[in-house]
């Protein structure tokens, strides 16, 4: 089955929200697919038309952008010593 | 003192009396090289197993004593321990290359139990990765990540890998407390397997807090989650026999014990002034760093004026076996040349206490004693071909009117056979003596099942113990030589292959063949006498194999043999681990530095550990690897090359931006497809066929 540049842009679309965490609700899916609208009015093609969306998916969503664990925590340093 | 002179007494005159008993068993007794060599190395390996008895029994009557008054936590007691406010501490478990899951499992497990006692506060978890393939690492800090979520740990649970990772384990642990060491009172030491419940965490804590003068404190980790039948048998050694070895250990080693690396607790401020490891600077294997860290560590500590005590009583403490007989010999090998290394230490290192260094000879004999078993066979053979082929010595070097008449006495060396049989089974025996009092036989299926679960261990440990010798031989000439033997593949799967255990085996099985063959040629009686060691060689990968099966080992646990009480009535941190929800599964077939590219949160995650960006050369070298990557992905990249990429943010950054454009069809699309569980392919059209 031959999937047109526009289910291939909405499923990238919906796919980085999915695995940005954001919870994909109707609102989000109506969001997405005015977006992907949006774009197919202006660019056909498919790279082009993943890459304007990929640019502009960042402002049009507010991902939840979880807060990061500290990796580690601030240096103390010591020194460890030799006896012989 | 007295319990040490004791011991060695009845070691000393046991030994005496054994050898003396095989001089008049040998034909000429001890009237030539080869007899006195036999001698020899009999009373080495006599001495040796005569330790062991004496301990277990020590152990066993120290039990039914009621444990050891002098022990740690008999001068404490529980009210007073309850009232013991704790010190901050750090909980360390260095990983190189471990399976992710197993050992974040384990960690999940302590830190919830940690967190049930109400003392999650004073303590802090780090995991020291070692790691240098990236995509190992890259699980890892994923994990680890997740593991941070799960728990609400962030702040409190830190990840932590050397890029470069010099004297192996200790010398991350060096890293680590050059780096944090000072923010702790104390450090406690897991291994990748390790499992602690959060009660002895905290009593480790109290106790040290108690005791000002005791540096290190070593618990005495069981074995658990056996399930190939090698596992199994290893697992029931350690809980029906381990207790009464442990508690002659600890009774006779009192403040001068060994550190075992994990599952123990380290006081850092001496552990930092005074256990710096200096490379060794001798010749061949005792040249360079030290690869077996542990008793090296006690030692020092001993000689700093520390006390390091090994304390049994303290439950809660777990490890687990290696799978199969092949994966121990592996992890033999390492901690041979380590131990041998000791023996420099133990010469030439001023000032260690007399028990330390018997602490290090200890170890070194746990590998010597294999090459010393092989000598005294080879010499037995030398011995009896003598006796056979050539012509009898009538007239030794030593002038003498009378003759000197061979006489062989088959009977009493049976008898002698016998004495060795009883010294190293007997304590097996009293360990169960030892269960029926503390009314523990329920645990492992009741008393019929018990006697048959030990003969199964007798029988296994019969089988295993001259393929331990000979690949332990092997080990040691490797190290002493310094060098690396061929033998054959190492297997990797999770049970043995036939192939690989057939292929690992077979010099041990041709040469054991060789020598029976040569004992039935010259005399059949020597034969039978060759068989005991002869015959587990020969069956060697059958054995390796079935040993590595765990059907056979859930076999034999449905029908209730080999049983532990854990398995009965599992303590609340091994139901914690066996109730563990896993780690997010990723998508099928993506790797974890796909992953990393792909997934913007995880993306956003390694940028925030990786270095910002490379300069020069090595940053025109990234870039440079970025673009290939993004042209043909990552396959033909060498470890060193992704884990350029994976080590910097810029890289990441830009490859997380191109790969979510890339056409379908191209590498990083069809990694994107994996994700969104679709896959694409374009049309000569130029449409997009799903």
């Amino acid at each position: 089955m031959i999937a047109t540049p526009g289910e291939v842009a909405l499923t990238r679309v919906l796919a980085y929200l999915r695995l940005g965490r954001m919870p994909i609700t109707r609102e989000v899916m109506i969001e997405a697919l005015t977006l992907v609208q949006e774009e197919l009015r202006e660019e056909e093609r498919l790279q082009p038309l993943i890459e304007r969306l990929m640019v502009r998916l960042q402002a049009r969503f507010a991902l939840p952008n979880p807060a990061l664990p500290p990796v580690c925590p601030p240096l103390h340093r010591g020194s460890i010593q030799y006896e012989d | 003192m007295v319990r040490r002179t004791l011991l060695t007494s009845l070691v000393l005159v046991q030994t005496l009396a054994g050898s003396f008993f095989l001089a008049w068993v040998l034909p000429y007794h001890g009237g030539n090289l080869v007899e006195q060599g036999l001698i020899l190395l009999f009373a080495l390996l006599f001495a040796w197993i005569s330790v062991g008895f004496w301990v277990g029994l020590f152990g066993f009557v120290i039990r039914r004593m009621g444990g050891d008054r002098h022990s740690l936590l008999h001068r404490h007691g529980p009210e007073t321990l309850a009232r013991q406010p704790l010190a901050r501490t750090a909980v360390v478990m260095p990983i190189y290359h471990e399976p992710v899951e197993r050992s974040l499992n384990g960690l999940r497990a302590t830190y919830r139990s940690l967190r049930d006692t109400g003392q999650l506060e004073h303590f802090d978890f780090f995991i020291l990765s070692d790691s240098r393939d990236p995509k190992v690492w890259l699980a890892e800090r994923e994990a680890w990540y997740h593991l941070c979520e799960e728990l609400g740990a962030g702040g409190r649970l830190f990840y932590r890998r050397r890029r470069l990772n010099q004297h192996y384990k200790s010398g991350n642990i060096a890293d680590f407390l050059r780096r944090w060491g000072r923010d702790y009172r104390y450090t406690i030491v897991l291994d990748a397997d390790s499992l602690m419940a959060g009660d002895t965490l905290v009593s480790m804590v109290r106790l040290m807090e108690r005791e000002p003068r005791v540096g290190i404190l070593q618990t005495s980790p069981t074995i658990i989650n056996g399930r190939t039948l090698f596992a199994r048998v290893q697992q029931f050694a350690s809980q029906v026999y381990g207790p009464i070895f442990t508690s002659g250990l600890a009774a006779l080693q009192l403040g001068e014990a060994a550190y075992w690396g994990h599952n123990a607790i380290i006081r850092n401020s001496p552990f930092m002034r005074h256990c710096g490891l200096r490379k060794l600077s001798g010749f061949g294997l005792f040249s360079g760093p030290i690869s077996s860290h542990d008793f090296v560590e006690a030692a020092f500590m001993g000689r700093a004026g520390y006390e390091v005590w090994l304390e049994p009583a303290l439950g809660g403490s777990h490890e687990e076996s290696p799978p199969a007989l092949m994966e121990e010999l592996n992890r033999d090998k390492r901690w041979a040349k380590g131990n041998l290394q000791h023996l420099w230490l133990l010469l030439f290192s001023p000032r260690l206490r007399m028990a330390h260094r018997i602490a290090l000879f200890n170890g070194v004999m746990s590998y010597l004693a294999a090459p010393l078993w092989f000598g005294f066979l080879a010499l037995t053979t030398v011995a009896a071909a003598r006796l056979f082929l050539l012509p009898i010595e009538y007239f030794s070097a030593e002038p003498s009117l009378f003759p000197q008449w061979p006489k062989w006495n088959p009977e009493w060396a049976l008898g002698l056979a016998a004495t060795t049989l009883f010294l190293l089974f007997f304590p097996k025996l009293v360990a169960a003596v030892d269960l029926a009092f503390s009314r523990r036989l329920a645990q492992h299926g009741g008393a019929l099942r018990l006697t048959t679960s030990i003969l199964i261990e007798m029988l296994a440990s019969a089988l295993l113990a001259p393929i331990r010798m000979l690949a332990h031989t092997r080990y040691v000439l490797e190290a002493l030589l310094n060098t690396t033997l061929r033998w054959a593949g190492q297997n990797r799967s999770h049970e043995t292959r036939w192939r690989d255990a057939f292929l690992n085996q077979s010099p041990g099985t041709l040469l054991a063949l060789a020598w029976a063959g040569f004992a039935w040629w010259m005399d059949p009686v020597f034969f039978y006498w060759t068989l005991p060691v002869a015959l587990p060689l020969i069956l060697a990968a059958p054995t390796s194999v079935l040993l590595g099966r765990i059907w056979l080992g859930q076999w034999l646990r449905n029908r209730g043999l080999l049983l532990v009480g854990q398995e009965l009535r599992p303590e609340p941190v091994l139901r914690e681990l066996h109730r563990a929800p896993g780690f997010p599964q990723p998508a099928d077939e993506t790797t974890a530095f796909s992953r990393a590219v792909i997934d913007p949160v995880l993306n956003r995650m390694h940028r925030s550990c990786a270095r910002q960006s490379h300069r020069g050369a090595k940053a025109r070298q990234v870039r440079r690897l970025t673009q290939l990557c993004l042209e043909q992905g990552p396959d033909s990249f060498s470890r060193r090359q992704l884990s350029l990429l994976a080590d910097d943010a810029t890289a990441l950054q830009h490859l997380h931006e191109q790969a979510w454009c890339a056409r379908p069809d191209s590498y990083w699309g069809r990694e994107m497809a994996k994700f969104q569980g679709i896959d694409y392919l374009i049309e000569p059209t130029g449409g997009v066929a799903q």
